[in-house]
């Protein structure tokens, strides 16, 4: 080790100063540009002036049935998507763990929709929703369910965004969990093989536990990504978000003030709204991680 | 229970790790599974485990045939080199994990697993995770998981490996008290030769896949049936000697043995470095090349002839080098060899 000095920092910051000053002008400067706007009254976009400062904008985002319904889609969509892709893509790494011929082809079969664009997916997806010759109607028909119009009935645009939310998640956590699953030592199954443990309590007891820190860490990654969906709703309605605004989320929401209202100062009090709500849960979980993650 | 094994085979593509292998593990006993490391003795010890499956041949528990068994249904212990106790669990979680998997109640599994915890001396640490003890701490909690299922076998997979040389002296005195007090049929894996003497009732030793002998340590190490046995036991290792039988006779180095009918051929003879005698009288002169103090003993090199030997002498003697030394021999300590490393006998 050696002390810090003028010399070393400079030629330091010197290295660092492409990636610097990318993230300053892309991402530090416009977040406080943004925090700054959203306290204008009445902003003027070219002058980068208004007629003074207040919580005005906060207090007609607030006060907006489409933030509300925006904050209620996404809180719903959260809570399902988040643990439902866990469980799913869970209980698929330990498959895919197991030994079975063809898993190699699988794996990379399970990987595609994460290198694949998110709007391409949509516009699939919206065949398997359509609802005259989507596959999905086909498959629920051959159970007895009736033709349900899941891209036009307000009633299931959010259940659709959710399933698509759900699918399109996978393939990361897939990996991420078959990696840890597969960096878990063999000798602890042989050991739980020889004493005689079943395959639940195997999964349960032992390699959940183990998995513990990649589940906290997928679990709050898929947390923040969920409260900031945008590109599903884009991939499945286009421009607008569903019948009546049925499958808008804040993102959507912030998105559609600013360029559709052009209503910059509201549209930025918005986004620091939903700045707050992530930092506010994503500090509860890791209070909370401390105690549950093992070891 | 004792344990057979029968022309047990088992090969991995095109390595055979272990070549019909036949042998008997004694009841109640605890036999040393012994030989250099890629010698087949762990992949034995998983075969019997169930781990592996067996190419042919076949593996008895008692009159049993176990060899097609599933390990969970073989009533064994194992213990792991690395230990594999679970590091989310605490010691006494760890000891009660085979318990609750045949559903014993939790007050009973409770009881027994306290029970292993004073049986391996760790009853004040049933509280710690794994990483909050130390080596030999672990090495008693993975015995005391193997054995809170009363298992007809335990299996010890190298369980010293991983301790410093204190630790492992404590530990192999450790394993044979518990294996006395439990009378459980023990098999342990080593590379260590003098582990496997100092602990074991019975040693088989294994090289390249095939067994070399089975026998107690005394005689395996004063009877070994060939060249590569007496050299692997023993440290300092036995002297080997080239020359030749011609007319009945071997002369080694100047020791002179009769080998009655032996046809004329060239050998290997084995002395162990304690065998020699200094000796005033002695009929061998021999030149002191260097000395070896080890506190209880002195090693000395000499030359006899122009093969450079490791003797035993007392500490308490002190040569130089280039002092000439008369040695003589303990009765019937010569072995012989031929050169496909067989054991001669006169």
């Amino acid at each position: 080790m050696f002390e810090p000095r003028w010399k070393t920092t400079l030629k330091a910051l010197l290295y660092l100063s492409p990636a610097l000053i990318v993230i300053a002008v892309f991402v530090i400067y416009p977040m406080f540009r943004s925090v700054w706007i959203s306290f204008f009254k009445d902003y003027n976009i070219f002058k980068h002036t208004g007629s003074g400062f207040g919580l005005d904008n906060y207090k007609w985002v607030l006060n907006d049935g489409r933030f509300i319904l925006a904050l209620k889609n996404t809180t719903i969509y959260t809570i399902v998507v988040v643990p439902v892709s866990v469980v799913i893509a869970l209980f698929t790494a330990v498959l895919l763990n197991s030994k079975m011929k063809g898993m190699k082809l699988f794996e990379t079969l399970y990987f595609l929709p994460y290198i694949t664009n998110l709007i391409a997916i949509g516009l699939a997806f919206k065949f398997i929703f359509n609802s005259t010759y989507g596959i999905l109607n086909r498959i629920l028909g051959l159970f007895g369910i009736d033709t349900i119009m899941w891209l036009n009935d307000p009633k299931y645009s959010l259940p659709a965004l959710i399933i698509f939310g759900i699918w399109s998640g996978l393939a990361f956590k897939i990996v991420v969990f078959l990696a840890g699953i597969q960096g878990i030592n063999k000798q602890y199954y042989q050991a739980a093989k020889i004493d005689n443990t079943s395959r639940w309590r195997t999964f349960t007891k032992i390699t959940m536990p183990m998995l513990s820190p990649m589940i906290f860490y997928i679990g709050i990654i898929s947390f923040i990504g969920a409260l900031k969906t945008y590109v599903e709703v884009v991939g499945l309605y286009g421009n607008n978000p569903g019948p009546a605004d049925t499958a808008m989320t804040i993102v959507y929401y912030v998105y559609d003030l600013f360029y559709g209202a052009n209503e910059p100062p509201r549209a930025a009090a918005a986004s620091v709204i939903l700045f707050l709500i992530i930092l506010v849960f994503t500090f509860i979980q890791l209070r909370a991680s401390k105690k549950r993650v093992q070891y | 229970m004792k344990v057979r094994l029968e022309n047990l085979t088992k090969k991995f593509e095109e390595v055979t790790a272990v070549n019909d292998a036949t042998l008997e593990f004694l009841e109640g006993k605890l036999t040393g599974l012994l030989g250099p490391s890629g010698c087949g003795k762990s992949t034995t010890l998983y075969l019997i485990a169930g781990l592996f499956k067996a190419t042919s041949g076949k593996i008895f528990f008692d009159d049993e045939d176990v060899t097609r068994k599933e390990p969970e249904k073989r009533g064994i212990g194992l213990v792991f080199q690395n230990y594999a106790l679970y590091p989310h669990m605490t010691a006494e979680q760890n000891i009660m994990f085979p318990l609750q998997n045949l559903k014993v109640p939790k007050k009973e599994a409770r009881k027994r697993a306290l029970d292993m915890a004073k049986l391996v001396h760790i009853s004040e640490l049933l509280n710690r995770k794994p990483g909050q003890m130390s080596g030999g701490q672990q090495q008693r909690v993975a015995i005391a998981r193997a054995l809170v299922k009363e298992p007809r076998i335990l299996l010890l997979d190298e369980p010293l490996s991983n301790l410093d040389a204190r630790l492992r002296l404590e530990m192999r005195e450790e394993i044979k008290r518990i294996q006395r007090e439990t009378g459980v049929t023990t098999i342990f894996v080593t590379h260590d030769q003098e582990e496997a003497m100092s602990i074991s009732d019975q040693i088989a030793i294994m090289n390249e896949g095939l067994l070399q002998q089975v026998a107690s340590p005394q005689e395996m190490y004063r009877n070994p049936v060939n060249e590569f046995v007496a050299k692997f036991l023993g440290n300092p290792p036995i002297n080997i000697i080239e020359t030749e039988i011609k007319g009945g006779k071997v002369d080694a180095g100047g020791f002179l043995m009769n080998t009655g009918t032996l046809p004329d051929q060239p050998v290997h003879v084995g002395v162990r470095p304690e065998s020699f005698r200094l000796d005033a009288n002695g009929s061998v002169k021999a030149v002191v090349q260097a000395m070896e103090y080890t506190g209880r003993e002195t090693l000395l090199f000499a030359y006899l002839g122009e093969k450079l030997c490791k003797v035993i002498i007392n500490a308490d003697i002190i040569f130089k080098k280039g002092d000439s030394v008369s040695l003589s021999l303990k009765e019937k300590s010569m072995l012989l060899f031929d050169l496909e490393g067989n054991r001669l006998y006169v």
